[in-house]
């Protein structure tokens, strides 16, 4: 979430930090160390750490076959209709790709590569079923972003190729 | 020596047990309820490090072997292997609820307006004690039991306020 701070605050800091530490590393710190003692017996940490960890996620689960038919069945659009030219493409766009890629772009919208058991009609958002989403907002020649769904400025071709960069930039 | 497709079944089956959320090592995220985590409260089973060890070393066998697990955990999980530092927008793929909270918290904080008397355009610097009655600590549930956890040494005396301004919130 990109906020605009014009006045920020050391001790709201201290407590975002402090929260956000104990919340994600602190609860599970032995759990964690042994985990890594672990890992590290057979991935030495300086050869691991050349990756992102989109990267990482891919290269432990693997890249998923993506059925772009199931896919394109279960998306919405805000702004935008399915026989829009920029939608139109947009499908025809992801089709010519290949796992990798339709993995990252599915990460870069949902946050992770992972597809449901059964399928995309399955797909959670962070308040329960969310189907995949494409909505149209901000100026010609904005990169694409995301927020649980994925936003696509109007304006097709440039779109896409902004698309195609943004999603293998990670 | 297990032939290719044999090695493969192995580390799908021993992934589907060694994450079954059912033996208390790994939960699912509060997030989408398909991406894992490290289950804080694993210590129920005496012997969880030495699971988490063996985990870590499976895990880095897989990817040593180049072969996958059915597994996909939270991208604070893969920051934590990769050694990068875990921020405020982590929060979101843990607890989708808290991370809303807390960008509420910096939205108020931050912001002009006085959002509890906005209709009246009561336009001022906010103060979050206004608001909320916080203190350097927070609670975390043990099998029911609510345990008070200091987020730093007396954290619970001390309360968190909008003083010394001028640090940035990442």
């Amino acid at each position: 979430m990109a906020l605009a701070l014009t006045r920020p605050t050391c001790v709201l800091t201290q407590f975002f930090r402090l929260i956000t530490k104990w919340r994600i590393e602190r609860r599970v710190e032995d759990q964690f160390k042994a985990f890594i003692e672990g890992f590290h017996d057979l991935i030495p940490a300086d050869l691991i750490t050349v990756f992102d960890e989109r990267e990482l996620e891919l290269l432990i689960g693997g890249i998923a076959d993506i059925d772009v038919d199931d896919w394109k069945k279960h998306t919405d659009y805000r702004g935008y209709t399915e026989t829009d030219e920029v939608i139109v493409h947009f499908w025809k766009c992801v089709r010519s790709w290949d796992g990798e890629q339709k993995s990252r772009l599915l990460q870069f919208t949902t946050g992770t590569s992972r597809i449901p058991v059964n399928g995309f009609k399955d797909l959670q958002g962070s308040d329960g079923p969310r189907r995949f989403t494409i909505e149209k907002a901000g100026e010609p020649g904005q990169l694409p972003k995301s927020h649980t769904w994925l936003v696509i400025p109007s304006e097709g071709s440039r779109s896409l190729a902004n698309i195609s960069r943004t999603v293998s930039t990670g | 020596m297990l032939i290719s497709a044999d090695r493969r079944e192995f580390f799908f089956l021993l992934s589907h047990e060694m994450f079954n959320p059912f033996y208390c090592l790994f939960e699912y995220s509060a997030h989408d309820n398909y991406t894992l985590q490290i289950n804080p409260h694993s210590g129920i089973n005496p012997e969880h490090l030495n699971y988490f060890k063996f985990i870590g070393r499976v895990v880095g066998l897989a990817i040593f072997h180049r072969r996958f697990l059915d597994a996909f955990f939270i991208g604070a999980f893969y920051k934590m292997i990769l050694r990068k530092k875990v921020v405020l927008a982590d929060m979101e793929g843990v607890d989708a609820d808290f991370h809303r909270n807390l960008t509420w918290m910096l939205y108020v904080s931050t912001s002009h307006v006085n959002f509890t008397l906005a209709h009246s355009v009561s336009i001022r610097e906010n103060d979050i004690t206004d608001v909320l009655d916080l203190t350097f600590s927070t609670e975390d549930s043990r099998f029911g039991e609510t345990v008070t956890i200091d987020l730093k040494p007396g954290g619970q005396e001390m309360e968190v306020t909008n003083e010394n301004k001028g640090e940035y919130v990442e």
